[in-house]
């Protein structure tokens, strides 16, 4: 059996598993065996798999109440539905691409990003190829307006002009996009990327000159002053020992107001400060610790003296950076009681009021049957002195059915865009915050 | 080597199981990083179909639990009851290693 065959055939396998279970895995699954070289013996284990499968109580249809008759027809139907799966593959790859499984049927919202000047919406359905990118005008959120679409993979960040936007490709490489004629987007640049790594997040610096690609063991820096033909200017390393407790989170990473400064998680626990005002001679300023789980999001403050990060443990940071090389904490605040809310949360943070606010939303989605389905929001706010000091807090939290989602939040506050959850279609839900 | 009853009814899927929790003992890992460091310090090549049998399961039973995605790639951390499990697993087989150890040496 030749590679390419058993690849196929192993993705097509995908698709025999029960549809449930499907919904749960089967993007993990393929993901998996995109990486892994498969072979025979991966194309048996997976149809011996599916079948388990299907026995299994928990996945099976009709549960407990099922006749003798059926279960037996069902473990038939389960056994020669693998074969006769191969033998239609065998018989004609012309039908293959149109039953091949795709992604997009268990789609959910997969990735969102806003511009700078956040009167633009990106949002992503898929992962891979097959994923599909949607430019929105969101300047009046009560009203938005669909502008393109392109097939690109996950949206990370939008340039400044907002005539860029910079995806995930499959093989974790940065790629352009050219959307400033809405009804033709093109790829502008495929990047090369480092092997055997994640890209797990981009930033354009606010002249749009300088795109920070983040690892989890380097960021690169390119000059995509001209998009067409983008230069690297220089590689910033983490450190050697990267601890692999944060391998394949997301992280947050986010150029200072001024462009001056870059702050991206660099490992479980920290966060660095990059001075990158000569980028191809960017150096290591500060590193900001604090925290026991890694970084979810961060955001600096309008005038750049302050930077929030808060961890996927639920603790927020508030730093005073008016001496970049010498930050100095200004607070420290809980965004969800407890510990533990480590595990399927979103996060979502910015100033707002000229620095003055901040903003943090908090998706934590319980375990369980339900998993996926619901969410306790939690929706924060603080009052802050110049300095960072808080001088008030409100917390609203409140239940929301549209969870498992990416979250954003404008500039202002005020607008959250809330992705559907997976299965849930390609919905961005628009929220005028109170 | 099913040692412990609670590995007992995950039949095919209990010696994988044993070598993911092994696996996510020291820091959560996504799929295929299971299999590659599996396939690293006991040399059995898991195949992806295993993988997923076994995490689905382990995940059931509340012994590991899934993390946020970061595109397709989800890693998974061992949990509390995880730990405990696979600990008294390892206490099972090392007793068996020690009887094994013995006897064959006087053998």
């Amino acid at each position: 059996m030749t590679r390419t065959l058993a690849a196929r055939l192993s993705r097509g396998l995908v698709g025999c598993y029960p549809r449930r279970w499907r919904q749960r895995y089967a993007d993990e699954l393929l993901d998996v065996l995109d990486q892994h070289r498969a072979g025979a013996r991966t194309v048996l284990n997976l149809a011996a798999s599916a079948v388990s499968t299907h026995l299994d109580p928990a996945y099976r249809l009709g549960g407990l109440a099922m006749t003798r008759f059926r279960r037996g027809a069902l473990i038939s139907a389960t056994l020669v539905a693998p074969v006769v799966l191969m033998l239609g593959v065998l018989i004609g790859f012309g039908a293959w691409n149109d039953t091949s499984w795709h992604p997009g049927d268990a789609a959910g919202v997969t990735a969102l990003a806003f511009s700078p000047d956040r009167r633009i919406l990106v949002s992503a359905i898929g992962f891979d190829e097959d994923g599909t990118d949607t430019v929105w005008n969101v300047a009046d959120p009560a009203h938005p307006k669909q502008l393109a679409q392109f097939e690109g993979g996950a949206p990370t960040a939008i340039s400044p002009d907002r005539r860029t936007v910079a995806t995930v490709s499959f093989h974790d490489q940065p790629v352009l996009w050219n959307v400033s004629s809405p009804q033709r987007p093109a790829k502008i640049a495929t990047l090369p990327g480092v092997p055997d790594v994640v890209l797990w997040g981009q930033a354009f610096s606010p002249d749009g000159r300088i795109l920070a690609a983040a690892y989890t063991s380097q960021i690169d820096l390119w000059n995509v002053s001209s998009p067409a033909r983008p230069r690297r200017l220089t590689t910033l390393a983490f450190d050697a020992a990267a601890p692999p407790h944060w391998y394949g989170f997301p992280g947050a990473i986010a150029f200072s107001p001024d462009g001056h400064i870059l702050a991206s998680t660099t490992s479980h626990d920290g966060v660095s400060l990059w001075n990158v005002a000569n980028p191809a001679s960017a150096v290591r300023v500060a590193t900001l610790s604090g925290h026991t789980n890694p970084v979810a999001a961060l955001a600096f403050s309008p005038d750049g003296h302050l930077l929030a990060d808060v961890g996927y443990d639920g603790r927020l940071d508030v730093f005073n950076l008016t001496d970049p090389a010498h930050p100095s904490r200004a607070a420290t605040l809980r965004t969800i009681s407890g510990s533990g809310a480590y595990y399927n949360t979103a996060y979502a943070l910015d100033f707002s009021q000229g620095g003055r606010t901040l903003t943090a939303i908090v998706d934590t989605i319980p375990s369980g049957p339900q998993s996926g389905t619901a969410a306790d929001e939690t929706i924060s706010r603080w009052s802050l002195t110049a300095e960072g000091t808080v001088t008030h807090t409100t917390t609203i939290s409140h239940y929301t059915a549209s969870a498992g989602g990416p979250l954003a939040l404008d500039a202002a506050g005020r607008t959250l865009a809330r992705g559907a959850p997976p299965q849930g279609g390609d919905i961005v839900y628009l929220w005028m915050l109170p | 080597m099913r040692v412990h009853g609670k590995f007992d009814d995950l039949g095919r899927f209990a010696d994988p199981s044993v070598l993911i929790l092994t696996s996510l003992a020291d820091g959560p890992r996504h799929g295929y990083a299971i299999m590659t460091d599996v396939a690293g310090f006991s040399g059995v090549q898991m195949e992806p179909g295993t993988l997923y049998g076994a995490l689905s399961r382990l995940e059931r039973r509340g012994w590991v639990r899934p993390l946020p995605t970061q595109e397709r790639r989800r890693p998974y951390e061992i949990t509390a009851a995880g730990q405990s499990v696979l600990a008294e697993q390892l206490a099972s087989m090392q007793q068996i290693v020690r009887v094994g150890r013995r006897r064959t040496a006087t053998a």
